[in-house]
């Protein structure tokens, strides 16, 4: 069975280098024929990942540990549903995810309708397969998913072809999967994002097609746009699953460590946020063309050496769960794709002449404008911070870490400035807004806040900072939710609708606004619970013996009881009864655990948590005595932590409201091709 | 396409043209951020160091908070759990050897890792007081850490009767 | 009996790429001029941007003044655009695209009695075709043709 999967990936790597020529040459020497063979060569990969992806899943399934990838990352007592997402937990398996997922969506931007991008085309598919070619390498040459395991000379080698006088070594059972990663948001985090990232290869390979053919018009932006919000969402799914697994799995009362590898994740997200802000100005104004081909570079090249720091190691972080030689492989891959983008723009970049000026400093674009500034410098303070400690290593000679601490202090800043802007931006127009009129619009929200911070203040908040960023987050709220109500008015006197039907009508007249809105409401409460549970979380760590309590803010835990060893897939579970009660009445009883994990040999501390709007009571097991007679719990009690998980709900939801094709988009395609026909009549 | 001037709505106010403004504008904003980044980078590196640096480095790791890597000397790991303290004792190839005291809970995976990092200063007394553990988990990928299961299916390649 | 499915696997895409280079490929309409779509854009971004002052303005975030001279601004990069489309199309293509958009309009839901309004002022705007738009130099009154950059009576810059 492995060898239809290794001939699968074979082909796949020949199809690939294949698809790249036929796509350029067909297109440079107008050969109709080669393209129709290119764009049947993309549908061909992906057909052949969907095979080899799918020969994998059996493999793990069925436990056929003669693949390596099953016995390195499953065992038999492993969950059904976690042998098969195991295959995302390993090298091999996570490229030819990544592989797998961007063959897809490269055949579904082929298999649309292609007249509007007819020119376009044929450079897209060249430039998503050339980025296949690499991938399709590494995985036939350098990290194939179908290795097995071989004895030769005493020792094992893993390697998908036999090293001379080597017999295949069959494990009867396989290493199984970090308890950590047993969870089901990790199940999910890693598809997620890897749907975010991949995706954001398709607006690239749409820039540099635009770069390539030099029709730079409004064409490439304007297919791009839904391309760029869904991978958008993905991504920040995908982030908010990672920071929701670390805050249920790791034990630690956080969410977020700054760590490299999640940094690898947000910094993309940032830029990308930059970018879907700033395609917008280009769209309305024909400015910032240059700048939005550097930005789409900027975020791709991101997304890549995302990809290379979570799965190389090549800094050290405790997240990595790997070590390889990939790494020199990818960072060549890396630079070349940035340097042949780059010149690519070079060459073109007397065509990319702004149409027009800015209108006015006082105007949504000059804003957008200060967004994207902030966005992009959020990401280069990110990514310095990331990769200072190699720099240092490398050109100072000097070995350092960069923490928390460095992270949380330019965040704050940066961060708060947005929010600001975010505050403004609905009160102010395309084209420019009379000052006088905006700050009485203003004024309102702002006094409105103004209370709303008094009453925070009165609430205990005294330090400056965050009392400034929770100020800052509700003059989010009130502004936008004011200018959505407004509108609602507006529209309803003019339409005679009842207020629910004119909010309605409002949003999906203009769906990227309105729902862009919504977004911002939605950043807005993750960062009231940012705010809270960072700044605020206290901890107090007991020891109990069975019918002891302890005491944190308000709450009383009792050791109750203990039930222990109960097996669960491939751990033993230890779990402690603990009752919660607030004055004197009983709210909750959690069950903090702890796993032990023969097959792997790890342990793993679970924690329970007690959420409600204002603060969650996250209770874990520090540790143990006289086998669970006595036992250490770590309570913490964290503030606001609800509205950081609703918030990024929000957001999502909002996002789809925001991206959801509507039937003006669909008017104006129309009159896009009878214009043509006309001309062409 | 030939370029149409459109009558500008809004002339120039100030001395500046709009355009000039922009530029100066987006700079001020850059260097802000710029010095924000660098000002909190120099204020918040720690040296990362192995056990042999530290030694060489003399006094520094009383006088700063840093960072050391180390391996973990087997059995020296004693936890209390009552006021949730550990302590342990880091090694390296150079028979180097840190007593280390920490005040909290030791990672699930620290009894199995490979290596350590601890975060914090060195008493008086010789004992490295750490504000943060971390423990790296070992390499799946390198075969002579593996302990495979020895096979009891006659046929199977590693079968062990 | 793997390397039989393989062997099939691997045909199969062979043939399946191979397939087009040997067959007559479909009538290829001509490509647009990227020009073309540049001004429909360009007609639409006005239009969009006339709608939302609309709103705007009754949402009170601009002045009168402010108001009234960004609309004018935007209907006539409306009505500039559509010009420019006929000069490409040489058939009142423009036109065509008015006439077409408000059958769209009609067709699909009622759309806002607004957005109509506007049609008719921006197809008012360029009726005069070929004729020159109703541009005035603001220092002078005297009226200058589109491209201009200085006024030809009075000097002043447009």
């Amino acid at each position: 069975m492995a060898t239809i999967g290794t001939v699968s990936i074979f082909l796949a790597l020949v199809v690939a280098v294949y698809t790249t020529l036929a796509a350029a040459i067909g297109a440079r020497r107008r050969i109709p024929e080669l393209i129709s063979s290119a764009r049947n060569g993309i549908l061909a990969y992906a057909v052949l990942m969907t095979i080899a992806i799918g020969v994998i899943v059996f493999a793990l399934y069925a436990h056929d540990f003669s693949i390596a990838l099953v016995a390195n990352s499953t065992s038999r007592e492993l969950q059904t549903i976690y042998t098969i997402t195991a295959l995302w937990s390993n090298q091999a398996g996570s490229l030819l995810f990544w592989s797998w997922i961007l063959s897809l969506y490269s055949a579904v931007i082929v298999l649309r309708k292609w007249e509007r991008d007819r020119d376009l085309m044929p450079y897209v598919i060249a430039t998503l397969m050339a980025i296949q070619t690499f991938f399709a390498f590494m995985l036939s040459f350098v990290s194939s998913p179908f290795a097995h395991w071989w004895v030769v000379k005493g020792q094992t080698v893993m390697s998908l072809f036999p090293p001379a006088g080597a017999r295949l070594f069959v494990p009867s059972d396989g290493q199984g999967l970090n308890p950590l990663l047993q969870h089901p948001a990790m199940a999910m985090h890693p598809p997620m994002l890897y749907l975010g990232y991949v995706g954001f290869t398709i607006p690239f390979a749409f820039a540099m097609a635009a770069l390539m053919t030099g029709r730079l018009g409004p064409a490439w932006l304007r297919t791009t746009r839904r391309w760029t919000i869904v991978p958008w969402m993905f991504l920040s799914i995908g982030l908010m699953l990672g920071g929701r697994w670390a805050y249920d799995v790791l034990g630690w009362g956080g969410y977020w460590g700054w760590d490299p590898v999640e940094n690898a994740a947000f910094m993309p997200w940032l830029a990308g946020t930059a970018f879907l802000h700033s395609v917008m100005v280009q769209e309305r104004k024909g400015m910032l063309k240059v700048w939005n081909m550097g930005l789409i570079i900027i975020t791709f090249s991101l997304v890549l050496f995302g990809t290379f720091l979570t799965r190389s190691g090549v800094i050290t972080s405790v997240h990595s769960f790997t070590e390889s030689d990939i790494g020199i492989w990818f960072l060549t891959f890396i630079a070349g794709v940035t340097l042949a983008a780059t010149m690519l723009l070079f060459t073109r970049i007397k065509e990319l002449k702004s149409e027009r000026d800015i209108d006015a400093l006082l105007s949504r674009e000059a804003f957008f404008l200060l967004n994207n500034l902030l966005f992009v410098g959020a990401a280069f303070a990110v990514l310095w911070g990331t990769i200072y400690p190699l720099f240092s290593e490398l050109v100072l000679g000097n070995k350092l870490t960069v923490g928390p601490p460095y992270f949380n202090q330019v965040a704050a800043p940066i961060f708060g400035t947005i929010l600001l802007v975010m505050a403004i931006i609905p009160l102010i127009g395309w084209g420019g807004a009379t000052g006088a009129k905006l700050l009485r619009k203003l004024a309102l929200p702002f006094a409105i806040s103004v209370v709303l911070g008094a009453v925070v203040f009165t609430l205990g908040v005294r330090d400056l900072v965050p009392l400034t960023a929770y100020f800052l987050a509700l003059f989010v709220i009130i502004s936008t939710a004011s200018e959505l109500i407004q509108g609602t008015w507006a529209r309803a006197k003019n339409t005679h609708e009842s207020f629910p039907t004119a909010m309605r009508g409002l949003i999906e007249r203009n769906r990227r606004r309105y729902g862009g809105y919504l977004i911002h409401i939605g950043v807005a409460m993750a960062a009231i619970g940012i705010v809270g549970s960072q700044v605020y979380a206290t901890d107090t760590t007991r020891a109990l013996k069975q019918g002891e309590s302890m005491e944190i803010r308000g709450y009383t835990l009792t050791y109750e009881s203990l039930s222990p060893d109960f097996p669960s897939g491939e751990g033993q579970i230890t779990s402690a009864a603990v009752g919660v009660f607030q004055n004197g009445k009983r709210v909750a009883t959690l069950s903090p655990s702890r796993g032990f994990y023969p097959n792997s040999g790890e342990t793993a501390t679970t924690p329970a948590i007690y959420s409600t709007a204002q603060q969650d009571l996250y209770v874990i097991i520090a540790g143990w005595e006289d086998n669970f007679a006595t036992v250490t719990f770590r309570a913490y009690v964290n503030p606001l932590v609800f509205w950081l998980w609703f918030g990024g709900f929000f957001m999502v939801v909002s996002t789809l409201i925001a991206a959801w094709p509507d039937a003006r988009e669909e008017a104006r395609v129309r009159v896009e091709g009878l214009a043509k026909e006309a001309v062409r009549a | 396409m030939a370029t149409v001037s459109v009558p500008q709505v809004q002339t120039d106010k100030g001395f500046l043209p709009r355009q000039t403004k922009l530029l100066l504008g987006a700079f001020v904003i850059l260097g802000a951020i710029g010095f924000i980044v660098f000002n909190a980078l120099a204020g918040n590196q720690q040296y990362f160091m192995t056990l042999s640096e530290m030694k060489a480095k003399g006094d520094l790791a009383s006088r700063e908070t840093v960072r050391v890597g180390g391996n973990l000397m087997a059995n020296s790991t004693k936890i209390d759990t009552r006021n949730v303290t550990a302590q342990f004792t880091l090694i390296d190839d150079q028979n180097n050897v840190l007593p280390v005291y920490y005040k909290g809970v030791l990672p699930d995976t620290f009894e199995k890792s490979t290596q350590v990092i601890a975060e914090g200063r060195v008493d008086q007394g010789g004992t490295f007081q750490a504000s943060l553990v971390l423990a790296k988990c070992p390499s799946k990928y390198d075969p002579s850490k593996i302990d495979w299961y020895p096979s009891n299916q006659p046929g199977d390649l590693n079968y062990q009767p | 009996m793997e390397f039989v499915l393989a062997a099939i696997i691997v045909i199969g895409i062979i043939a399946f790429i191979a397939y087009p280079l040997f067959t007559t490929p479909r009538a290829e309409t001509a490509e647009t001029p990227d020009a073309l779509d540049g001004l429909v854009a360009q007609r639409d971004a006005a239009y969009d941007a006339i709608r939302d002052l609309d709103f705007d303005f009754q949402l009170g975030k601009l002045s009168q003044s402010d108001y009234a001279a960004l609309r004018e601004k935007y209907k006539t990069r409306a009505a500039l655009a559509l010009q420019q489309i006929d000069a490409l199309g040489g058939n009142g293509a423009g036109k065509q695209i008015e006439k077409q958009v408000a059958q769209l309009r009609a067709a699909k839901h009622a759309a806002p009695p607004a957005d109509d309004e506007i049609e008719r002022e921006i197809a008012h705007l360029r009726a005069g075709k070929g004729a020159a738009l109703d541009l005035r130099c603001r220092n002078c009154g005297a009226p200058h043709r589109a491209g201009d950059a200085f006024c030809a009576k009075c000097g002043n810059k447009l």
